[in-house]
């Protein structure tokens, strides 16, 4: 059962290797997609996998994208091979202190100060101009990978999804191992997991700061692949919103729903918007018919109807 | 992420577009029999690039706070799109207008600009108010070898290649083809100095991003040389689009300031000068961009505000002549509202275009290419609008124009537009714009 | 300084309405409505719907009780309609439904009211000024000030002194035994929701002079309400209106002491009181952990 669903998958990796050969938006759409994709599946992590939700999830995003762009305006440093891991250092390390804070509460208590404290980060990002550009953003003009200029999109793109492919790689193992089954576990029953000796807030905070980690490594591919970050584009509460409602949209029950979501959002979006129709509308109703009829959204619901059949 | 300059190299892709082009081709004469059949196309050039549709993109806001400032762009490119067409397009090819609306962040913007230019594959962006959202697209057009006419925003340093040091040279495909930062707030300094010499303490609002920190700059520099006993306070930077001013209102009524200066614009100024007129505080004094606003507005400014300062709309020509009062007045009758700024930078920007592929036609005697195209641009000189010539500087790839400002008045002279009333001050571009490759206050720093 | 604590008054007054009728829909019902945003959003652009048909002052005062009715409305229409779908589903799908709504009320307003932003400052100009000691003050300023203070005594009236106030605080603290009773809970629930959007698009309508109207104000709004939430602790009116003086008066003298970080010391503030007590000032729900 397992191998069979793993080859169901390479017709899809193939799609991914051969989309450049559709035309530089489709590859650059698809570069975004799997960005957020990265972005989603990590939220999911705390969602999917531990029933906490976050809506300041963008303020790890952010700080991948931010620790990359300072570095860039600050010290002139345009190397992919040192970028991603500060970013990811940077990521962790605001992780590690936020989770902290947030860890002890759960439900809608969670939920709002997630948002307090990435409102704080957008807020001081915005206000701090000498040293974020403040509302300007920070422009990116060029990469470099091991000393060689990143020349175009195609090339960005392979750079985003082997980065993609790792993630999920590490994400999957990460979530079948025992931590992942004990974080579900907590979910399903803090009391239960609690009786059989398990440190709720370390394992709490352990999925918080993975959660942080993968979203650092997507903000900074994100404001490499772009060029362009400012507070409102990465820090905000509605970007935050934004990667809660592409899980929902794919599934937070399933390991790759949040992919298909933020697949589904961003082609939907760029279809829709270009056709000068109203997007928001369409976003909307489907985030309110999604919860009320398929609350386990496309992926869950696939994957539910799979097992059944 | 640079393409080789200019080189042209035919690929795969290329191939099939052209694949594509020739099917579409066949398709579109398959679909339109009823025409009466004049096509045997004379070919005597060696390289007949038959003219295809002209496609220009716009980014503005369609939609919230700023939509005041860029629906109206919107809705002028395609009055000047139809006005063209209906008199046989430019160079004999139709423009086609392809709308975005501009999102709140410079990176939306980003992805808008790269849709056009990736997707829709179009000839010429523009619009784009926001220097900050302007400087993020500039990058974008040019590696995709796409025309990028700045227009809504201002910095003097758009086109620059890297805003912090010019001796990187500009961009081949982005040009500015409206009035800089710089101009308006030397602008607004002369008529400080000239029209109200009395002024001693001047406050100062802007919004906190690129273009209010530049005008504050810019204004306070040249403020120095020209009126140096004047006391200057501390500017307010109030967020960009932020709904509520009263806070900042209250600061300049604790102050008592005799001189306002603000290059709030939109919706932003138009709230602002809402909230701040019930205090009675505007009685002699004048802000600068004062006229951005909606024209429906001026009446409400006119019964407490004797005297307001520069006007946008006149930035770029006067509407003594008779082809921009027609389009101003065909505006404010369809709409009702007239925002003259935007509408003054939309034909700029179309109208340097146009005049750059008519000059190319003319010189090739066939259509030209997009290359041929910038090549025109750039040595275009004189550029003619419906409100007289600018001049294009090569160097910087910046349209200079001679600006009048003033305090502006209502209708006097029976058109149904707000008129220039003097006291005015006419000042050649040598007075208010810096020299290529000098950033205001580096200039004004110089006088 | 007087005119700072004014206008620190009249963003207190704004968030107090809007932030209440977001605790009281948290405190019955258990929703945070994401969509208080929008109702409050609704009521502005309303109230410009109605003050178009006369530049009476008494339209353009009575305008905003309008908004705040037919906003109401709709949200009775929403929580019936809607809403009462997922009840049962865990706040998680009840928060994202209304977080949906914020963009179908977007696109909604847009294609009623276009795309322009709005405003009428015609009854600010009407009422004119008036001289508080050495300071002069817009008379709406204060107008606006008092009767928000007049809803907020009349609502502690309603939920202390009165029947229907006394079924609601019993729903609130156990619906079931409340419906044992023979209370109907759905006519609660519904009385409820109408409250609260009444009391955003009221909000609303009063602010259509000041500020005015665009798409994009709702989440502005909304996040501004969720602070004071918070900060004031769920579920508590008393918390929503020393939490709204609080945010109100230091974003108004934040501007004129710390201009270069006014925005945060609001969400500054949110941090360390969340830090301190997560239940917010006043919050009497128990916080786990």
């Amino acid at each position: 059962m397992k191998d069979r669903k793993i080859f169901l998958y390479i017709p899809l990796v193939i799609v991914l290797f051969i989309i450049p050969f559709g035309g530089e938006y489709v590859t650059y759409l698809t570069g975004l997609a799997l960005v957020f994709g990265i972005a989603a599946l990590s939220l999911n992590v705390l969602l999917g996998y531990t029933g906490l939700l976050s809506f300041g999830h963008a303020l790890f995003f952010g700080c991948g994208a931010y620790s990359a762009g300072l570095l860039i305006k600050h010290f002139n440093i345009t190397s992919l091979e040192i970028l991603l891991p500060v970013s990811i250092a940077a990521s962790v390390g605001l992780a590690v202190l936020v989770g902290l804070i947030c860890v002890r509460h759960t439900r809608i208590y969670f939920t709002m100060l997630t948002i307090a404290i990435s409102q704080l980060f957008y807020a001081l990002t915005h206000k701090l101009r000498p040293i974020t550009g403040g509302d300007d953003g920070i422009r990116i003009y060029s990469v470099h990978i091991f000393g060689h200029e990143v020349a175009s999109i195609t090339e960005f793109y392979y750079y985003i999804l082997a980065t993609f492919f790792v993630s999920l790689f590490c994400l999957r193992i990460i979530l079948r191992s025992p931590f992942g089954l004990t974080l579900q576990a907590i979910r399903d029953s803090e009391l239960r997991a609690r009786f059989a000796g398990v440190s709720i807030m370390t394992y709490r905070l352990a999925a918080f700061t993975t959660s942080g980690l993968f979203a650092g490594i997507a903000g900074a591919m994100y404001a490499l692949f772009l060029g362009q970050i400012s507070p409102d584009d990465v820090l905000s509460v509605m970007r935050s919103g934004e990667f809660v409602a592409m899980t929902l949209l794919g599934g937070y029950t399933s390991f790759i729903g949040p992919i298909v979501g933020s697949f589904l959002f961003t082609y939907l979006k760029a279809i829709i918007s270009s056709a000068a129709l109203y997007w928001y509308l369409v976003f909307g109703i489907l985030i309110v018919s999604i919860v009320i009829f398929v609350p386990t959204g496309l992926m869950g619901e696939i994957e539910k109807r799979w097992r059944i059949g | 992420m640079k393409i080789g300059d200019g080189m042209y190299k035919p690929t795969r892709r290329d191939f099939l577009k052209l694949l594509g082009v020739g099917a579409a081709w066949a398709l579109l004469g398959c679909a339109q029999p009823q025409k009466p059949v004049a096509t045997p196309k004379p070919t005597p050039t060696p390289t007949p690039t038959p003219p295809k549709d002209l496609k220009i993109g716009i980014i503005s806001f369609r939609a919230g706070p700023a939509a005041a400032f860029g629906v109206p762009a919107h809705n002028t490119l395609d009055y000047l799109a139809e006005q063209v067409n209906a008199a046989g397009g430019i160079a004999g090819a139709k423009v086609k207008v392809i709308h975005e609306d501009q999102g709140l962040s410079p990176s939306d913007t980003v992805e808008k600009a790269k849709k056009l230019c990736l997707q829709d594959k179009v000839d010429v962006v523009t619009g784009i108010p926001g220097t900050n959202h302007s400087l993020a697209v500039a990058p974008v057009c040019d590696e995709n070898n796409t025309f990028f006419l700045q227009c809504q925003a201002r910095a003097e340093y758009g086109t620059w290649k890297d805003p912090e040091d010019p001796s990187k040279g500009v961009f081949d495909w982005v040009f500015h083809t409206a009035n800089s930062t710089t101009s308006h707030a030397v602008q607004a300094a002369y008529m400080v100095k000239e029209l109200f010499p009395e002024t001693k303490v001047i406050a100062q609002i802007h919004q906190d991003y690129a273009y209010g920190y530049d005008n504050y700059n810019y204004f306070t520099a040249a403020i120095k040389k020209l009126m140096p006993e004047a006391e200057l306070l501390d500017p307010l930077y109030p967020k960009i689009f932020s709904p509520d001013y009263t806070p900042y209102v209250s600061e300049l009524v604790d102050a008592k300031p005799d001189f306002i200066f603000t290059s709030l614009w939109g919706t932003d100024f138009t709230r602002f000068v809402d909230q701040l007129i019930p205090y009675k505080l505007l009685k002699g004094t004048g802000g600068n961009t004062i006229l951005e606003g909606y024209w429906d507005f001026y009446p409400a400014i006119g019964r407490d505000i004797p005297v307001y300062g520069h006007p946008q709309p006149f930035n770029q020509g006067s509407i003594e002549y008779e082809e921009y009062r027609n389009i101003l007045t065909w505006y404010k009758k369809k709409y009702g509202n007239l925002e003259m700024g935007a509408v003054a930078d939309i034909i700029s920007a179309f109208y340097t275009f146009k005049a750059a592929v008519e000059k190319a036609y003319d010189e090739k005697g066939a259509f030209p290419t997009r290359d041929e195209i910038r090549d025109a641009m750039e040595n275009l000189g004189k550029v003619p609008t419906p409100y007289g010539e600018g001049i294009m500087r090569k160097e910087d790839h910046r349209v200079l124009w001679t600006v009048e400002c003033g305090v502006l008045v209502e209708d006097t002279k029976g058109y149904g537009l707000p008129y220039l009333y003097k006291p005015k001050i006419k000042l050649e571009p040598s007075k208010h714009e810096p020299p290529a490759f000098m950033k205001g206050t580096d200039w004004i720093a110089k006088w | 300084m007087i005119p700072q604590i004014i206008n620190g008054l009249i963003f207190a007054s704004i968030l107090f309405l809007v932030a209440t009728g977001l605790t009281i829909i948290w405190g019955i019902l258990r929703v945070v409505n994401f969509a208080h945003g929008s109702f409050y959003l609704m009521g502005v652009f309303i109230a410009y719907s109605i003050t178009r048909f006369s530049t009476e002052p008494a339209l353009h005062l009575a305008a905003p009780f309008i908004a705040g009715a037919i906003a109401g409305i709709v949200g009775i229409a929403f929580e019936r309609g809607l809403l009462k779908n997922v009840y049962g589903r865990g706040e998680l799908f009840e928060l994202l439904l209304t977080y949906g709504m914020i963009f179908v009320f977007m696109d909604v307003f847009r294609i009623i009211w276009g795309s322009m932003p709005i405003s009428d400052p015609t009854i600010t100009f009407k009422l004119g000024i008036i001289s508080l000691g050495w300071a002069v003050v817009p008379l709406y300023n204060i107008y606006l000030i008092v009767i928000a203070a007049i809803l907020a005594a009349l609502l502690w009236f309603l939920l202390i002194r009165t029947k229907v106030g006394m079924i609601i605080r019993a729903t609130s603290f156990d619906p079931e035994v409340t419906s044992a009773f023979g209370v109907n809970v759905n006519w609660v629930y519904a009385l409820t929701f109408f409250l609260g959007c009444f009391l955003a698009g009221f909000a609303g309508g009063l602010m259509l002079p000041i500020t005015g109207a665009w798409i994009g104000l709702d989440v502005d709004m909304l996040i501004l309400a969720l602070v004071v939430l918070v900060v004031g602790g769920m579920g508590s009116i008393k918390g929503a209106l020393v939490a709204s003086l609080l945010i109100g008066l230091v974003r108004s003298f934040g501007i004129s002491m710390f201009p270069a970080i006014e925005l945060a010391i609001v969400y500054l503030i949110m941090v360390i009181v969340l830090i301190v007590k997560p239940s917010g000032l006043f919050g009497g729900v128990e916080v786990e952990g």
